[in-house]
């Protein structure tokens, strides 16, 4: 399954990168005739506008990638600053940043971008701050349940005992043990970031001006008449199956991972 | 009365099994012959998007809106399919030599829904009260013209225009909706009243109920109607996401293609089946670009305006987007085939010509890639305004526009926050709806003549001469005299290019025959609604024009 997931997400980041070189067209010019069917010149066919589909999911991959990267890289990070922060600060510290983790894992995401997106616009930004702000505390919750124990391991004893600071205590020890859990953390956030992105897209929220496939979607389902022909299977299809494979990835890599670095499926476990 | 459930059910029970029975009384003769017909007076069920609000004559939202409250209240005039004004709750009226003065008579036999009969007090009411009170411009019927309205006896009311306005009977005496003295007396603020009792009207239909959030409203005929019986039991309407996929499935019994038109293939289902009838229009409603000339800098800069004309593709716009099912934009305003349509200024795609027209006015473009720049230094790039179910438009003009420096930002919006934003004038640019092109050709004078000020009109654009010629056409009872002066505006605005028609798409109305087939799109509108096929004149009658009302077979 880890391969499986670094396959689909590998061949995700190829795509990204290479569409200007793979893309046979601009995705946003008009290069066919309108509705057409999938041939050899276009491979998926193309939409309402003559753009060419093909094009169109291969540059599809960017918005979704950079939205899944960027929003887990947020949430990663402060998830780790705060857990770690309060795992080994513990107290009072600890008591209010787990307190905030709670009023935060109890907001309903969907929902709150939704908003957000209605009242201030969905650009890739906003999307990446919001999603990277409302999933840390996933990530903060399960740094501090390993900070706290590690912060009472021998080797984390002594270290400090020998006069480390608390840097030295980060850099050196934490972290890497922190590691693997930090990989899963990213590439849960990353999956639902994905989903999201396309979901607002999808529901006319998202940016207008960027191709993405959940945009590729809400234009599709605005056609009237989209169902009464053959025209669907490949202007709905593709962009369909695209969000499903990324989506898959990300979620074929961090079910894969988890067991492995969840400290309470560990426990569970043995 | 109010009906309740079972009622309710049973009825719809009752029309349902009725149309399974067939009969034989299918009134077109176009070979259908052994199809089921209607049998009993049929209930109509509807479609809309959304939700075209309160249906009081203060509170409608949009044309849809003003159609849904027309069937609740009367005018003194009102339309049939032929395009010609009937006697309505007027029974005649007489115009003074001079077109400033109306007498109106009106019937004596008509009562308001909760019994009262209608008086001539009722009509002077309603223009004081219209007068009195704060309107939001998206309200369509609003009194213009009229200087003083007396009731000079029980059924006679005499009207005094400040300028004689030939449009008085169509834009006017059959649009706005007469209100009763004795429920809208004890109501301050009209706009806020959204209490289903005040609806009180003379009207074929009462509301049963309306639901804003479900956008549905359930109309149900009056018995005691002036002209009789309506055809039409009951319309419901709710709302569908995709009108004519609803009929389709069987869900509705008519539906209207979206307003910003339709590709061939959309109505193919349609035109296969002998069962559904189709009509169509085209020409009775644009989609214009609209530049809020009142911002300054470019949007108020004429060679601006024509280089945006230039490098908008606008026949393939109607290529792409429609299939063809529309006419491409004409900077004259009034789209080819309305009867005052003369041949201007077309500015053809030519992204070269654009490219130097911005260039020699100052315009510069380093590299000549890029966002343009205005002479003081200020990028082109322009915040556009649209529907959110519009996207397609947007990107084909916005792909063009920026092959020649010029970057459009789209913002989409809601239906009610689009209409608002161009009323109030709050928009760079817009790409907006106009259902006012197919009507009278004073409906220029709405959209361009300075003093005019409507929903429609352009923010800060202003030339003496348009408006001259605006108002001289407004008074001129001399055909020819109009035409010329209607002529000389097209020309006018096609050179200004105050704003820009994208497209005029062809509108379709698809139906199932065997519930009703009396639809009609009404020429040149009716009342204030746009060239929606929705004339209560075909639900009262069952046809398509005159007042005989179809004889229901049992």
């Amino acid at each position: 399954m880890t391969l499986a997931g670094a396959a689909l997400l590998g061949l995700l980041i190829l795509v990204a990168v290479l569409a200007p070189v793979l893309s046979p067209y601009d995705p946003r010019d008009s290069v066919g005739p309108s509705l057409q069917s999938p041939t050899f010149a276009h491979l998926l066919g193309t939409n309402d506008l003559g753009q060419d589909i093909f094009s169109q999911i291969l540059w599809g991959a960017r918005p979704s990638l950079l939205v899944g990267v960027g929003a887990a890289a947020l949430a990663v990070s402060v998830g780790v600053a705060v857990g770690v922060g309060a795992g080994l600060r513990g107290g009072w510290a600890d008591t209010i940043a787990m307190r905030v983790v709670d009023v935060f894992l109890a907001l309903p995401v969907l929902p709150l971008l939704v908003l957000i997106a209605a009242l201030v616009g969905a650009n890739r930004t906003t999307l990446i701050v919001v999603i990277g702000l409302v999933r840390w505390p996933e990530v903060a919750r399960l740094t501090r349940g390993q900070t706290l124990s590690l912060r009472h391991r021998g080797y984390v004893q002594a270290s400090r005992g020998f006069g480390g600071g608390l840097g030295h205590v980060v850099r050196r020890h934490l972290l890497p043990a922190l590691g693997p859990l930090i990989a899963s953390g990213f590439v849960t956030v990353g999956a639902v970031a994905v989903l999201m992105e396309a979901g607002l897209a999808f529901l006319g929220l998202g940016d207008t001006t960027v191709v993405s496939w959940g945009l590729m979607l809400n234009r599709a389902l605005l056609f009237p008449g989209l169902y009464y022909s053959a025209l669907w299977t490949w202007w709905v299809l593709p962009a369909g199956f695209a969000i499903s494979l990324a989506v898959l990835g990300f979620t074929f890599l961090s079910v894969s991972l988890e067991p492995r670095f969840n400290p309470a499926w560990q426990r569970s476990t043995s | 009365m109010a009906m309740d459930r079972r009622t309710f059910l049973t009825a719809a029970l009752g029309t349902a099994g009725a149309l399974a029975l067939g009969g034989c009384d299918n009134p077109d003769a176009d070979g259908d012959a052994g199809r089921p017909g209607p049998v009993g007076r049929p209930t109509i069920r509807l479609g809309a998007p959304q939700d075209f609000g309160f249906p009081s004559p203060f509170t409608y939202l949009a044309g849809p809106g003003y159609t849904r409250m027309s069937l609740l209240y009367d005018t003194l005039l009102w339309k049939d399919g032929s395009g010609e004004l009937l006697p309505w709750l007027a029974s005649r009226y007489e115009r003074s030599d001079d077109g400033r003065r109306y007498t109106f008579e009106l019937r004596d036999d008509v009562v308001w829904s909760d019994g009262v009969p209608l008086t001539a007090e009722d009509v002077a009411f309603t223009f004081g009260y219209f007068a009195a009170q704060t309107l939001s411009p998206t309200i369509l019927a609003q009194p213009n013209f009229v200087s003083e309205v007396r009731a000079t006896g029980n059924h006679i009311i005499e009207m005094t225009l400040d300028v004689a306005a030939v449009t008085f009977p169509e834009a006017i005496a059959a649009a706005i909706p007469i209100i009763p003295r004795h429920v809208w007396s004890n109501v301050a603020e009209a706009s806020k009243a959204q209490d289903p009792a005040v609806l009180v009207g003379t009207g074929p239909y009462r509301l049963e109920s309306y639901d804003r959030a479900q956008a549905s409203y359930l109309f149900a005929a009056r018995d005691d109607y002036f002209l009789g019986r309506p055809y039409v039991e009951r319309i419901e309407i709710t709302a569908v996401g995709n009108e004519l996929t609803a009929l389709l499935a069987g869900g509705i019994d008519a539906a209207g293609s979206a307003v910003t038109g339709v590709q061939p293939v959309a109505l193919g289902p349609f035109r296969d089946d002998p069962s559904y009838g189709l009509i169509e229009e085209t020409g009775g409603f644009a989609i214009p670009l609209y530049f809020n000339h009142s911002r300054g800098g470019a949007m108020a800069d004429v060679v601006f305006r024509r280089a945006c004309a230039l490098a908008i593709d606008r026949p393939n716009i109607v290529e792409r987007l429609l299939g063809g099912n529309g006419l491409p934009g004409n900077p004259g305003y009034l789209p080819p085939g309305h009867p005052f349509h003369v041949e201007v200024e077309q500015y053809p795609f030519d992204l070269e010509a654009a490219n130097k027209l911005l260039d020699s006015a100052g315009y510069t473009r380093p590299g000549g890639t890029g966002v343009r720049q205005a002479p003081d230094g200020t990028p082109l790039r322009f915040a556009v305004s649209v529907l959110n179910s519009l996207p397609a438009v947007v990107e084909l003009v916005l792909a063009t526009l920026s092959e020649v420096g010029i970057e459009l930002v789209p913002e989409s919006l809601s239906l009610p926050a689009l209409l608002g934003a161009r009323a109030r004038g709050d928009y760079e640019m817009t790409i907006n709806f106009d259902g006012g092109v197919g009507a009278d050709p004073d409906s220029m004078r709405r959209v361009y003549s300075s003093p005019a000020g409507g929903s429609t009109a352009v923010p800060g654009y202003a030339n003496p001469e348009l408006d001259d010629l605006a108002q001289r056409q407004l008074v001129t009872s001399d055909q020819a005299e109009r035409r010329a002066l209607i002529a000389r505006m097209q020309e006018i605005v096609a050179l200004d290019v105050p704003l820009l028609p994208l497209y005029y798409p062809t509108l379709y109305h698809a139906f199932d025959k065997s519930v009703f087939d009396a639809w009609y799109f009404t020429p040149g509108n009716a009342g204030a609604a746009g060239p929606f096929p929705y004339n209560k004149h075909a639900f009262i009658t069952g046809r398509i024009s005159g007042l005989d009302i179809r004889t229901v077979s049992d």
